[in-house]
């Protein structure tokens, strides 16, 4: 799919675009997918620049004078880049492109084959890429996989056995067991003989504890640790 | 590291199986999940229908987009065309969804 392409510039000359044969071929295989991603990265850059006032039209066009790449890294990072050239002329240009990419690589982010030439040129397929390594690798440097604790894992557990009851609803380990409906909600859950769940009401907690307590002590060996007074008068 | 979290995060939901950024969203089901675990008042999980996938599309974005202040970057049409999602364009959502949720602090970071 080698293709030389006419491509207008800021200036009305004719540029070439030019394929990298290594580059991401699978952007190259499927047009439909080039759209796509385009799209998606045009809408994630406007969704950042639109907090510095700014929007870009055309992915490929507007971040050939490194401006709005500035900003754009300013924005994701929280950061002030240095002061760019306000010149117009194309050694300006490079300058501020090549800011934004040493701000980049700065981070610890390798950028692989991308210079600010190419990306004043207007090659497509290289700002493409750019965005890209931004989004992949910039974008969130601090992510952390969270060990779920015991206690979320739990309180997840106690929301999945729950979740076909309607009238309980756990969010906490305190408030949302006051009722009483979660306890019995979790035992009929598993031994649906020994609580009579549709006879159970949301405003006698009491009635409500007390049954699952004893059901869980007599049948589950479940020994009481709780009472019924305690959870009623106790806020946690 | 993205796609682990993702996994952690659905890991409680029947129903989902994040093995990739492409087909495991296919249907729209995966994206409610994750949406679901952040805010699970914001619609019923388990009335969810994995043949409608351009509704659970619309649902996880919109809601996303509504309590979440995440840009709707997708569009369900284009995501039910393809044959499967392209994997870029979920990486991206994604990544954003995760960094609204760090802004509005329901997220913690190595920070």
């Amino acid at each position: 799919m080698d293709q030389d392409q006419d491509q207008y510039d800021a200036d009305g000359e004719i540029a070439y675009m030019h394929q990298e044969d290594d580059w991401d071929r699978d952007m190259l295989l499927d047009p439909a997918w080039e759209k796509q991603q385009r799209k998606t990265f045009t809408a994630w850059c406007n969704s950042h620049l639109r907090k510095a006032g700014t929007q870009i039209d055309n992915i490929e066009e507007d971040f050939r004078d490194g401006l709005k790449l500035m900003l754009l890294l300013e924005v994701i990072s929280g950061e002030r880049l240095a002061k760019p050239e306000r010149g117009k002329m194309r050694v300006h240009k490079i300058s501020n492109v090549n800011k934004a990419l040493n701000f980049i690589t700065g981070k610890g982010v390798k950028l692989v084959s991308i210079g600010a030439e190419e990306i004043v040129d207007g090659n497509a397929k290289m700002t493409l890429g750019m965005i890209w390594t931004i989004i992949l690798r910039f974008a969130i440097q601090d992510i952390s996989v969270e060990e779920t604790s015991a206690k979320e894992g739990l309180l997840l557990w106690c929301q999945r056995k729950t979740a076909p009851y309607k009238n309980v609803n756990i969010q906490n380990f305190h408030i949302s067991w006051k009722d009483g409906l979660g306890f019995c909600a979790l035992i009929h859950r598993h031994r649906p003989e020994l609580i009579d769940y549709a006879k159970l009401r949301k405003d006698d907690p009491m009635t409500n504890l007390n049954t699952a307590f004893d059901v869980a002590e007599k049948y589950l060996d479940i020994p009481k640790m709780l009472d019924a007074e305690g959870e009623q008068t106790v806020t946690h | 590291m993205l796609l682990d979290w993702c996994r952690a995060k659905t890991e409680p939901y029947e129903g989902v199986n994040i093995r990739n950024f492409s087909s495991s969203w296919k249907d729209g089901i995966a994206f409610c999940a994750l949406v679901h675990r952040f805010f699970p008042d914001a619609f019923e999980y388990y009335t969810l229908n994995p043949t409608k996938p351009k509704e659970n599309f619309e649902l996880a974005f919109s809601t996303a987009e509504r309590l979440a202040g995440c840009p709707p970057l997708l569009d369900p049409d284009d995501l039910i065309r393809m044959k499967e999602p392209d994997w870029k364009c979920v990486y991206t959502y994604i990544q954003e969804f995760y960094r609204c949720l760090v802004e509005k602090g329901l997220v913690k970071t190595k920070k």
